[in-house]
């Protein structure tokens, strides 16, 4: 039998906030949108060797990351540094160090390129900076896989605790605006001219990118409870479909595998955390596949509508989202938010004592595919 | 169970090619043409690839006609339904680089929207998928030189799992002035030859290429009469952390990853007829190799044969993993493993029976292929003979 997945940390990193209570006041106080901002853990002459030389990317998924575990407390030593797994998630991963090391060779010459930018210039770099920060040796993977990615990398991590290979898992995700890859987001989902993100309301306009990371800490859930910790929700489910058009990803496939996996019937869902950033079609399109696959109108809440669009990190700030919407309740949508009649779902306005058993966390992919993620309250 | 095979090296454009060049030691490596990398070493295991589908990057196109190749080799019709639920799984270290360099090149805010949307390291499988109609799960993974590797493993999972019966699994890169600079800067790169485990080894070479395993479920294969390769049987990964770019000194990683692997497949480490290694060439990869496995083979070190197949067909970064898995399951097939080119005289540091000068006729029924990359990530694949 598959060893039950629990959620036990969270470590968001968005806009200069990091850590659990930043996030929260973010979701449920009157925060609103800020310019990106760096996030810059020890770097330099002090910084631990083979740290020195990360770029904004490895920078955003070791904040997070360390965030995450701290927030678990989850200390291993050395001896079960192998039973914790490893799995990080981007969008477009390291693309800025990419162009940098090709504008310096352009500049310079091809034998004057920068070591230090080049070694930064594959996905994993990242990941691999999370694993000297954090002594991490066990199964690890990295898929920069648009916006599924931290979904790609959750269920990853997922695996390697049902199946015994792992204790724990570090599951996440981090995203850089670099230019390149805001060049290519556009061409995909137009940016709102407001700057407002509107999920399923009639004006929205568009998306609105932000750099961010979010980690969350996985574990057996026997292990967990056996160690006292905080057990923040339970995964039950999770899916994926791919299909050939961008533009109409299989989303409703991708709930019903989840469901199948969970095996739970589409009526045990009472509640949605949305990934919809805004754009007219996704939107509609996200709406159109949840109503199809629950067979019936459930509450949404969609933190992209504070935190803008994510990318790669959505879904595991998503999944943080879910866990303070079961420790106390439903945030408040925009208080002006007008529905669209194409969007029919119900999208909370008012806070609620709603205090959900079982969360759906879809996400579509901007290349096809779509995944899916179910989540329990936890009970001891 | 691997039914189909489909693979584009610089020694190779087809699995039959590819088994040919290795058997006999049929090196691709050459001055390059392509373009000229602005360094005094310019040598490096390039395809041979006509590039005449301008909407794809170099490396979806390279990904695409090794996958058409794979299908047609399990004898699978090119537009049957087994194709709407097959999944594509696909592993790259540098995606499309090349889309990336000419987009920075003529500007990004004026580049073609065709263009900018192949940059996207997803945009190998998405376009595999569009290309031959695969409607079933994807994936992409990014782990430099173990990315291959990991999709192979993520999609025999998937398949464990029974969340498909059918699936292409592998990767691609191709050669760009990215990697050969960046490489070349690092001091990786040979002066000379590529010699793997040689007491005179200098540095690697590189390369590029794609290949794909058509795997499928066992009983989907035996139903049907596939052919079958072989079974992937066991996968383990794990990590150094160590260092950014470095291996451990002692390869704990790869061990690790080895061991978990067999583990996976329930096999004892006394199964193992074959070491497919990752064999770079460079001083610190090789010697840190040698001490992984040489610790998890114990006194059966000496005399498990060993190779690397990157003299032959380069360092072809992100497709290297499933490209000397096919290598290698090939020579089990075929009852041979391939030779390490160039190898004469062993590090003295490594007593591993590294197969040199001529391939060597053998059975193999257990075989192990083993990558390791930046980041300190290692991976190891399990694949004995079909039943």
């Amino acid at each position: 039998m598959s060893a039950r997945v629990a959620v036990t940390g969270l470590g968001p990193v968005w806009c200069g906030a990091v850590g659990r209570e930043a996030l929260r006041s973010v979701l449920y106080g009157e925060a609103g949108g800020a310019p990106a901002v760096e996030v810059r853990p020890p770097s330099g002459r002090n910084a631990t060797p083979g740290l020195r030389q990360m770029d904004v990317l490895g920078r955003l998924a070791v904040a997070a990351a360390q965030a995450a575990l701290q927030d678990a407390s989850l200390v291993f030593g050395d001896d079960e540094a192998e039973g914790v797994g490893l799995a990080f998630g981007t969008s477009y991963g390291c693309l800025g160090s990419n162009a940098e090391y090709l504008h310096g060779i352009r500049a310079r010459g091809t034998r004057l390129g920068n070591p230090i930018v080049f070694q930064n210039t594959v996905p994993n770099a990242a990941t691999g900076y999370v694993a000297v920060a954090t002594g991490i040796r066990g199964p690890n993977a990295t898929f920069a896989a648009g916006r599924v990615a931290g979904a790609e990398a959750l269920a990853f991590g997922r695996e390697q605790i049902q199946e015994g290979w792992a204790f724990a898992a570090l599951c996440g995700s981090a995203d850089q605006l670099s230019t390149p890859a805001r060049r290519i987001l556009g061409l995909l989902s137009p940016e709102s001219a407001v700057g407002v993100t509107r999920p399923f309301d009639q004006r929205r306009d568009g998306i609105v990118p932000r750099e961010g990371a979010c980690f969350v800490v996985l574990e057996n859930l026997a292990r967990a409870e056996q160690r006292g910790a905080t057990v923040l929700a339970e995964i039950v489910g999770m899916g994926q479909a791919g299909g050939l058009r961008s533009d109409t990803p299989p989303l409703a496939a991708a709930i019903r595998a989840a469901l199948e996996d969970a095996e739970l019937p589409p009526t045990a869902v009472d509640l949605v955390v949305s990934s919809a950033n805004g754009s007219r079609a996704g939107d509609r399109h996200e709406t159109r596949a949840v109503r199809e696959a629950l067979e019936r109108p459930v509450v949404v809440t969609c933190p992209p509508a504070r935190l803008g669009e994510t990318l790669g990190a959505a879904v595991a700030f998503g999944l943080a989202a879910a866990c303070l919407v079961f420790a106390q309740g439903l945030p408040a949508a925009d208080p002006t938010f007008v529905p669209d009649p194409d969007c029919p779902l119900p999208l909370t306005t008012e806070p609620r004592a709603l205090f959900p058993q079982i969360v759906l966390l879809p996400v579509a992919g901007d290349d096809g595919t779509a995944h899916a993620l179910l989540l329990r309250r936890y009970r001891p | 169970m691997i039914t189909g095979i489909g693979v584009l090296t610089a020694n190779a454009a087809s699995a039959r090619g590819f088994a040919d060049a290795l058997r006999n030691g049929r090196s691709g490596v050459r001055t390059m043409k392509r373009f000229d990398p602005g360094w005094p070493f310019r040598e490096a295991g390039e395809v041979d690839l006509v590039e005449t589908d301008e909407a794809l990057d170099r490396v979806s196109q390279l990904a695409v006609s090794a996958a058409h190749q794979a299908v047609a080799d399990a004898h699978l019709p090119a537009d049957g339904e087994w194709r709407r639920g097959a999944g594509v799984f696909a592993g790259t270290s540098r995606g499309p680089a090349a889309a990336l360099e000419t987009a920075l090149r003529c500007g990004v805010d004026t580049a073609h929207p065709a263009l900018l949307a192949e940059i996207p390291f997803h945009s190998v499988a998405r376009n595999v998928a569009v290309r031959l109609g695969l409607e079933g799960p994807r994936a992409t993974v990014t782990m430099a030189c173990v990315s291959s590797s990991l999709a192979v493993s993520r999609a025999a999972e998937y398949m464990r799992r029974g969340r498909m019966q059918i699936a292409l699994a592998g990767g691609a890169d191709a050669l760009t002035n990215l990697s050969f600079s960046g490489f070349s800067v690092l001091r990786a790169m040979t002066k000379t030859v590529c010699r793997p485990f040689d007491r005179r080894r200098d540095g690697m070479v590189l390369g590029e290429g794609a290949g794909w395993l058509l795997l499928e479920e066992a009983d989907h294969a035996r139903r049907r009469g596939a052919r079958i390769y072989g079974e992937v049987c066991g996968w383990g990964a794990a990590g150094d952390a160590y260092h950014p770019t470095s291996p451990h000194p002692e390869g704990r990683g790869l061990r690790q990853a080895m061991a978990r692997a067999l583990d996976h497949a329930q096999l004892p480490v006394g199964a193992v007829d074959h070491v497919n290694l990752h064999g770079t060439g460079t001083l610190a990869n090789d010697a840190a190799e040698c001490r992984g496995v040489e610790a998890l083979l114990g006194e059966r070190a000496r005399r498990v044969p060993v190779n690397s197949l990157k003299p032959m067909i380069g360092h072809t970064l992100g497709a290297a993993g499933v490209l000397e898995l096919a290598g290698s399951v090939l020579g089990m097939y075929e009852g041979f493993i391939a030779p390490t080119l160039n190898h004469e005289a062993s590090d003295p540091a490594c007593h591993l029976d590294v197969v040199k000068g001529e391939s060597r006729s053998t059975h193999v029924d257990t075989l192990i292929s083993t990558k390791s990359a930046f980041g300190g990530a290692n991976v190891a694949i399990v694949v004995r003979r079909a039943a």
